[in-house]
């Protein structure tokens, strides 16, 4: 009984280690994960822009979108945000959440600025009061819908 | 919907309870004679960390389960190692771990409202300077420290309970205040505290409040002038110690060489030092030691016992482990919705830290022993009972921040249903009419 215990109990040495150290990683692990969902919560609630406001084709003018976690802009029927008379292709361009903030997309970068400046990236990150042009048109990146509407 | 998601923990729990289930199936025959009755006691510590997770899921459901796992791990490990040494030891622990989960969740409700403990930081700080007096003439001595007290016939040691007040008092004076001169009574306060605790000998108390002072003021203040200040006026003080008291001269003496004392007061040192050693990267198998032949094996000498019989490869774990919950205890506190909330978590989190440091330093003989508990693992109801309290104060600012985030979304998403009802169709309309 005693030889037994001292075989069982030398082997069990090993088993408790490896319980242990599963359990430190698993730990390890999930709380990176946690913590990064976390800073995504609230990236979302500071910091990302959530309206978008038309400023140009006229016709268009003052118009307020709600973006959702993936849009599309264009005048395909099924764009989320469709600006039906404009020089804009069907799905001409993206704006999605990612990463905790909304970035914008386009194939067609010939005619496409922000704040003034050459699209050059595949995704570039839209902020508060970013001025984006698409062709003709022209639309502002709000945080605040109250904002919006005091604006208008 | 962007929900805030809380890690899942069922998997790690499970590895708490398989680790129990072992353990205890092998204490079974780790004497000459079977005991069954190790099962049964592996099956209610089980069933009582099992409730205990319930209760927390549904009290608090933004609790850190994660934080909450690294206790129970800590403090079943804690439970096999006192079953091993001796079955009624740890009978008395599981009563003081059930004790201590009682304490975290009333701390834990409490916590849901600090207003509670900001309203009652100053009579907290008069009762622990009255205690720590009283402790200096109807004290009990016990290990060299005058610091223990008796009501009923139970032994408690109050300055425990003092350094869960002093994470309040301490939060309570940075939380609206943080230039020096504001913070005057709270300077008095951790003065007379430390002076009084070194008076009863207790050494290991005063360094985790001193210790833990620096850490908070740090973390309120970023005012790195005073914290060096006050590093240099601790060590100054530290200095005066050694030359006033002979208790604080031999316990450095013993540290720089406790063979040259081995056969009196380096005695326990060097036990524990050979203990690490014969159990090695590997350890010698649970209930193969010889942990007894080490004074205070069961309480600040615990550590020297898990290496001993888990080897220190399962010991830098452990030692992990305590770094993870003090991580989470530093991440709940900067998440935290309000200062006094935040300074609470990081007082709590400093503490545990420090304790851990302070014990396993001097186990290994980094710093002088003094005699504390390891968190969660040493025998010991009052140790049990505050740190399960400092848990319970990080698992209220946990559950709050949580809950405030959850809600902060929830009204964002509300938000952008009714958003998405008026304005899309308008547009869209307006698309068609042109």
């Amino acid at each position: 009984m005693g030889e037994a215990y001292d075989i069982i109990a030398a082997l069990m040495r090993y088993v408790f280690l490896l319980l242990l150290l599963y359990f430190v990683v698993t730990l390890i692990i999930r709380s990176v994960s946690e913590y990064r969902y976390l800073k995504q919560a609230q990236r979302i609630l500071q910091l990302s822009i959530r309206y978008i406001e038309i400023l140009s084709p006229e016709r268009y003018k003052g118009i307020i979108f709600r973006l959702s976690e993936k849009n599309t802009l264009g005048t395909a029927e099924d764009a989320d945000i469709r600006l039906f008379r404009s020089m804009l292709k069907p799905h001409h361009a993206r704006i999605d959440l990612q990463k905790g903030e909304y970035r914008f997309s386009t194939k067609k970068k010939r005619h496409c600025e922000i704040n003034g400046q050459p699209v050059i990236r595949k995704w570039t990150a839209l902020a508060d009061r970013d001025t984006v042009w698409v062709e003709d048109v022209c639309f502002v990146c709000r945080k605040n819908k109250t904002e919006v509407e005091e604006d208008v | 919907m962007f929900k805030l998601r809380h890690a899942k923990a069922a998997g790690a729990l499970g590895t708490v309870f398989l680790f129990v289930f072992l353990a205890f199936a092998l204490l079974v025959f780790s004497e000459d004679v079977p005991r069954p009755e190790a099962l049964l006691f592996g099956g209610i510590l089980i069933l009582l960390i099992l409730l205990a997770y319930c209760i927390l899921l549904i009290a608090a459901p933004h609790a850190d389960k994660l934080l909450m796992l690294a206790v129970f791990f800590l403090s079943a490990l804690g439970m096999v190692l006192q079953y091993r040494l001796s079955s009624e030891t740890a009978l008395r622990q599981l009563m003081m771990f059930s004790a201590g989960l009682v304490t975290m969740f009333v701390m834990l409700l409490f916590m849901r409202s600090p207003r509670f403990f900001r309203f009652m930081s100053i009579p907290m700080g008069v009762i622990s300077i009255g205690i720590l007096v009283a402790l200096l003439f109807i004290g009990k001595e016990s290990g060299g420290a005058k610091n223990w007290i008796s009501i009923g016939g139970i032994l408690f040691q109050p300055s425990e309970f003092v350094k869960v007040a002093l994470v309040f008092i301490l939060a309570d004076a940075m939380s609206d205040h943080t230039h020096l001169n504001e913070l005057i009574p709270m300077f008095l306060f951790v003065g007379i505290v430390t002076v009084l605790l070194v008076l009863q000998r207790d050494l290991g108390a005063a360094m985790l409040m001193i210790g833990s002072f620096l850490l908070v003021f740090f973390a309120a203040t970023s005012n790195i002038r005073a914290t060096v200040t006050a590093i240099l006026i601790g060590a100054v003080g530290a200095f005066a110690s050694y030359h006033l008291f002979d208790h604080v001269q031999a316990r450095v003496a013993i540290w720089q060489d406790p063979w040259a004392t081995y056969s009196t007061s380096g005695y326990q040192i060097a036990q524990g030092l050979m203990a690490m050693a014969s159990g090695g990267l590997w350890g010698l198998g649970l209930g193969q030691g010889s942990p007894k032949s080490i004074p205070a094996y069961h309480t600040d000498y615990v550590f020297a016992v898990i290496c001993e019989e888990f080897g220190i490869l399962f010991a830098i774990a452990v030692i992990v482990l305590y770094l993870l919950l003090v991580v989470r205890g530093i991440l709940i506190a900067l998440n935290a919705k309000d200062r006094f909330s935040m300074l609470t978590a990081f007082g709590a989190s400093a503490l545990l830290g420090m304790q851990t440091f302070v014990i396993i330093g001097g186990v290994i003989k980094l710093i002088p022993l003094t005699g504390i508990t390891m968190p969660f693992v040493s025998y010991g109801g009052s140790s049990m009972i505050a740190c399960m309290a400092l848990v319970g104060i990080l698992q209220g600012v946990a559950g709050r921040s949580g809950a405030a985030v959850d809600a902060e979304l929830l009204a964002m998403e509300t938000e952008d249903e009714e958003d998405r009802g008026s304005e899309l169709p308008d547009a869209e309309n307006e698309g068609d009419d042109l």
